[in-house]
């Protein structure tokens, strides 16, 4: 009888439960099986499997929310400050890092609008019209965009 | 066949009828067992009813408090919280529209 309890206590304590837990559910199950057939493989089944259904996979209850249950790893919550890095990487120079592609769509996004600006000038020059609203709406759309684009870059690097 | 039948039925109903069997007041894993096997159910192995009491109580459906008494073995006390008697309401409403169903279509198989 004795044996089957500890084994169980020690695969639940290798399943993260905490140690006073263990005691109090050893405590309980024996007392259950003195009062049944007295037998605890008989009451509870093979001990590895019952483990598992006391203690699913090491994971230990975080809380709910309505009638979900969560569960988190109760390893990151145990090493503590042993899980402190003694040679942590040096901070990289840059903040961002953009890959080739992305330096090769604003190319062509520069280039677009390059050309969108040199074809309608020479049609507003050929065609022989007034073009000052064109050139001052459009500076304040192109004002608006980098006004919108520095405060985003303002707000990140904070 | 007919106890394996049996199992999966009470598998599927357990846990509520844990919850009601605790709406008289706190029990213990034994006592709960005892009190379901007195109605009928059949002895029900501690194998079957802990994981069901760990569930509840980690769903935050019972609490549990261990008391160590004098004499005898300690023991874990289980209580209905009220997000338990909600749940034992709905869950139990729908468990009992699901045997009027059952009952009704048995009986136009003439089992009554």
């Amino acid at each position: 009888m004795n044996g089957y309890f500890d084994e169980l206590a020690v695969l639940l304590r290798e399943r993260g439960v905490p140690a006073e837990r263990v005691a109090s559910t050893i405590e309980e199950l024996s007392a259950f099986a003195e009062e049944g057939s007295g037998d605890p493989e008989e009451e509870f089944g093979p001990v590895a499997a019952f483990a598992e259904q006391l203690a699913p996979d090491g994971w230990e209850p975080c809380g709910t929310w309505f009638q979900y249950a969560y569960f988190k790893r109760p390893g990151a919550a145990s090493v503590g400050p042993a899980a402190e890095l003694h040679a942590p990487p040096p901070a990289p120079e840059r903040r961002t890092f953009f890959s080739r592609r992305f330096y090769l769509l604003v190319a062509a996004v520069v280039a677009l609008c390059v050309l969108a600006v040199v074809l309608i000038g020479i049609s507003l020059v050929k065609g022989g019209v007034d073009g000052t609203g064109f050139v001052i709406g459009a500076a304040v759309g192109a004002a608006g965009v980098l006004v919108a684009f520095w405060l985003t870059v303002r707000r990140q690097t904070r | 066949m007919s106890s394996d039948r049996r199992a999966s039925w009470l598998k599927g109903v357990l846990d509520l009828l844990v919850l009601a069997s605790l709406t008289e007041g706190e029990n213990y894993g034994y006592e709960i067992a005892k009190s379901l096997a007195g109605s009928g159910l059949g002895q029900i192995k501690g194998g079957t009813l802990y994981p069901v009491l760990n569930r509840l109580e980690e769903g935050g459906l019972v609490s549990a408090e261990f008391r160590v008494t004098e004499r005898g073995p300690g023991r874990r006390y289980y209580r209905l919280t009220p997000k338990g008697r909600e749940m034992l309401a709905e869950q139990g409403g729908l468990w009992v529209a699901f045997d009027e169903s059952v009952r009704s279509v048995l009986a136009k198989g003439g089992i009554r």
